[in-house]
């Protein structure tokens, strides 16, 4: 069986001219991955099942168009993000941006010092792991901050594929990053007080 | 030396640290118990969020084996 490199001219002719071991090979490569992020978005199997069938759907109506400008990943991952996002709100999940400034603002001073110091980290465990409420912090970020923290920590992916999934610059992920890292230990520090 | 928001921004961020912001931020550990601690809470929330990722493997291969069937089954079909 020949082995495609994926970012080629060629390859794309082939995706484009219905060649069935082409396609094969990039439905085989790719849907895991693609399942992967969806139950990283917080999916549930039927969900991300659902999804990941509509984005290759979408990747065969619009393959024809596709110039090749980014990577074939980076285009299917993008479409991902964009049909999650339209699933999320059909399931009434969080979508709106958080309000982001409680996290920095609430914890440090004039002077940027903490106001009042974090947990030990052997209070903080026990809570998370007995209380298990991680799932429930991860579900309250919007689809974006989840998707950029799965990408990142989880997938270990590289900062520049992830900006052009998102369509975001690299200070945009950085604070995105940063903003759903502090809005996790914020959520789960109040829910271990609640 | 880096205030405690600084530092607290600079980790969350997930950015690959320099040489100097790296030492600045290990020498403010070494002083700072509540940066210490906000950095190893960091930490525990990632590796619980990876482990409960890692428990649903199984169901994520699973469903990626019917998926890949259905949208091969499909494309047969056009």
């Amino acid at each position: 069986m020949t082995k495609y490199n994926f970012s080629s001219p060629e390859f794309l002719e082939k995706i484009q001219s219905q060649d069935h071991q082409a396609i094969e090979q990039l439905v085989s490569t790719y849907t895991n991955h693609l399942v992967n992020a969806a139950f990283g978005m917080g999916f549930n199997e039927s969900d991300a099942s659902e999804l990941v069938q509509t984005v290759w759907a979408t990747f065969f109506q619009k393959v024809p168009t596709f110039e090749g400008r980014s990577h074939v990943r980076t285009y299917l991952f993008g479409i991902l993000y964009n049909k999650g996002k339209e699933l999320y709100r059909e399931r009434n999940k969080h979508t709106s941006e958080l309000d982001v400034h409680t996290f920095f603002e609430d914890n440090f001073d004039d002077t940027g010092h903490w106001v009042q110091k974090p947990h030990t980290p052997d209070e903080f465990v026990n809570q998370v792991q007995t209380l298990g409420i991680i799932e429930d912090c991860l579900n309250r970020l919007p689809e974006k901050y989840r998707l950029a923290f799965h990408m990142k920590e989880i997938e270990e992916n590289n900062s520049e594929d992830i900006c052009n999934i998102l369509n975001i610059s690299a200070t945009n992920l950085r604070v995105i990053l940063y903003r759903a890292k502090a809005k996790l230990k914020d959520c789960v520090e109040r829910k271990m007080h609640a | 030396m880096k205030s405690c928001k600084e530092v607290a921004q600079l980790i969350a961020s997930g950015e690959n640290l320099g040489f100097f912001e790296k030492v600045s931020v290990k020498m403010h550990f070494i002083i700072c118990k509540g940066c210490r601690r906000y950095h190893e809470q960091q930490e525990l929330i990632v590796k619980e969020i990876k482990e409960r990722h890692d428990r649903k493997i199984s169901k994520i291969q699973k469903t990626s084996s019917e998926v890949e069937a259905k949208v091969l089954e499909n494309l047969k079909k056009d």
